[in-house]
């Protein structure tokens, strides 16, 4: 096929069929801890989006080009995680210099991101997948889109039931994870999807 | 000190407890549970990791240049997993190829770097050692009582040994991540509806 | 203003120099544990290289590491590195053909899959299946390990496609039984099957010469 539908292909796999949260179980800690309103929410898988789509390209050129060719492969985890730890330091040095609406909106959440299991994971994937570069920007914006769609979904959930009264101990975490579990479910159902890939 | 370390420790496994209270180390709670096998693996290295990396930041707590704070909490537990990978894998590969990517993942695990932000960069060794060691116990306790259900209901088998008979139809949705979720839940609804729960005082705030 | 200016210098210094001592001391440690271990896990995927092979062509393959490593000189010899060419032949346990053994990859939910598959030499049937690695969900996908999904695989023709039908044990030669839950998984396993089918027939051509042409109706 074209390599533009191939590379849609895969960015469509990356956001519903493959989705890092719901599929591959990656990024629950703020899934689950920050999703109350979808403000913040939005914040949250905006930044994840920005993060995993530049930082999991970044990886596949620090692997391919440069631990591969000197052997050092067991070395990618820290080289990753630092990586990541970096790019967000200076995204929110950048951010915070720049404008000060896109901090608030955007920057508070870039410490989150360093620890987010789903922007590593996203690496990790690219190399036991051994993605091309193409192929890896592909999933890594897909990766994030669909974490953003995740979490938005279960906030938008949240809001909805946010007045109803549940039963003692089950607000807060025992309800979202009620929730969670509901969506991971239904998005059992996209696997039935064959991706020409 | 005595009765503050042991309120630490008590804390850590019940009240403040990493998983069901505080909600971290989620995304491990999910795809490990459904092997007790595995379990038991992961929290070893989740337990082996919070100590030491606690301990670490604990003693450079004074040298850490504030700007590259998590950079460095980052890197000393990445040392300490990779450590925990690199052994399991030559001494025990079977489990190694079973656990795959999730050892890796525990860098990640935000128990770790939580713990490390909010104690141990600011309290002694000692007792940021034994906020590592019960932190990392009761998150065991805990994925240990879901991967128990999960394994035993899921498969039939507990420790890889088969304790419900042939003919028993295995709930395969508990071993899918959708089961490990409802369970947490119901595992938290219990431990913060019941039993922690204190009868409501009148007056005092919410 | 100059002052100011030295220390902001140090400033920034001071935090870059920090992280780049730790992180080259750890990463030496790493290092160091890593080499020491090495060895020890050549020598481990070796073995599970070489069991893997053996119970693919059908062998019941002894527990013990050493027994294995016997067997296997004994029993098997690694093929050429062409890409047509198989990774071994091994005797098969009954004595009848060789037993073609073929590495291949496929795709899982948590990453590739790595079996070997033998096939017979003398029609192409498949003759047996086992997992080198792979990093499925232990207790979903993970089941692909156990004997009675591989068992399923013995006799069947390739290129295979998954059973649509609720009952397990199809006997349709062109069929073969996915796992409930884990159907990326199973696709995988289908998808490697079938690419390492494509790799027999000119195995087998070049393997026996004189075989009649009636046997490779494909």
């Amino acid at each position: 096929m074209n390599p533009f539908a191939a590379w849609f292909a895969l960015f469509f796999a990356a956001v519903f069929t493959q989705n890092i949260l719901l599929t591959n179980y990656l990024g629950m800690c703020p899934f689950l801890g920050a999703s109350r309103e979808i403000k913040t929410s939005f914040g949250l898988g905006a930044a994840v989006v920005f993060v995993m789509t530049f930082t999991t390209p970044l990886n596949w050129i620090l692997y391919h080009r440069l631990l591969v060719p000197l052997g050092l492969e067991y070395l990618s985890l820290i080289v990753f995680i630092c990586l990541i730890a970096a790019f967000t330091q200076l995204i929110e040095i950048v951010i915070e210099r720049v404008s000060d609406a896109l901090y608030a909106s955007l920057g508070i959440f870039l410490p989150l991101i360093t620890v987010n299991c789903a922007i590593l994971g996203a690496s990790l994937f690219m190399v036991a997948r051994s993605y091309t570069f193409l192929q890896t920007t592909a999933y890594g914006f897909g990766g994030g889109l669909g974490w953003m769609l995740a979490i938005l979904a279960m906030a938008g959930i949240r809001q909805r039931i946010a007045k109803n009264r549940l039963p003692r101990g089950l607000e807060g975490a025992g309800i979202a994870l009620i929730i969670a579990g509901l969506m991971a479910m239904a998005f059992t159902g996209f696997t039935g999807i064959t991706a020409p890939f | 000190m005595k009765t503050a370390a042991r309120r630490l420790f008590l804390e850590n496994l019940g009240a403040n407890n990493p998983v069901f209270a505080q909600v971290l180390g989620i995304c491990s709670t999910l795809a490990v549970t459904n092997r007790v096998r595995n379990t038991v693996v992961m929290s070893l290295g989740v337990i082996f990791t919070l100590t030491a990396a606690n301990l670490i930041v604990s003693l450079l707590r004074r040298h850490i240049p504030a700007r590259v704070r998590m950079m460095s909490e980052v890197l000393i537990i990445a040392t300490f997993v990779l450590l925990f990978d690199i052994l399991l894998r030559a001494f025990s590969p079977e489990i190694s190829r079973q656990l795959g990517p999730y050892v890796g993942l525990i860098i990640t695990n935000c128990i770790i770097m939580g713990r490390a932000e909010a104690f141990a960069l600011s309290h002694p060794p000692g007792l940021s050692v034994l906020d590592g060691l019960s932190s990392g116990l009761g998150y065991a306790y805990v994925l240990l009582l879901i991967a128990t259900i999960r394994e035993i209901l899921g498969a039939g088998t507990f420790m890889e040994m088969r304790v419900l008979g042939e003919g028993w139809m295995p709930w395969t949705l508990l071993a899918m991540a959708p089961g490990a979720f409802f369970v947490l839940a119901l595992l938290v609804w219990i431990l913060k509806g019941w039993v922690l729960a204190r009868p409501a005082v009148e007056g005092s705030p919410s | 203003m100059t002052p100011l200016r030295q220390s902001s210098f140090r400033d920034r210094l001071a935090p870059v120099l920090f992280v780049s001592v730790l992180s080259a001391l750890f990463m030496a440690v790493v290092s160091a544990a890593h080499l020491i271990t090495r060895p020890v896990v050549e020598r481990n995927r070796t073995r599970y290289l070489q069991r893997a092979v053996l119970e693919a062509a059908g062998w019941t393959v002894p527990a013990s590491p050493s027994q294995m490593e016997a067997l296997f000189e004994s029993r098997a010899r690694l093929a050429s590195e062409a890409p047509d060419a198989p990774f071994a032949v091994v005797q098969d346990p009954a004595g009848r053909d060789d037993r073609l053994v073929f590495l291949e990859t496929g795709r899982g939910l948590w990453g590739p899959i790595q079996a070997a598959v033998a096939f017979s030499s003398l029609d192409g049937a498949l003759a047996g299946i086992a997992f080198v690695a792979h990093n499925e969900t232990p207790g979903l996908g993970a089941r692909i390990e156990e004997p009675t999904f591989r068992r399923q695989f013995i006799g069947k023709r390739p290129p295979l496609a998954l059973s649509s039908s609720a009952s397990t044990g199809s006997s349709n030669p062109s069929e073969m039984d996915g796992l409930t839950g884990a159907t990326i998984t199973s696709q995988g396993v289908r998808d490697l099957i079938n690419r390492a089918a494509q790799r027999v027939r000119p195995a087998i051509q070049s393997a026996t010469p004189t075989a009649p042409e009636m046997l490779l109706d494909r």
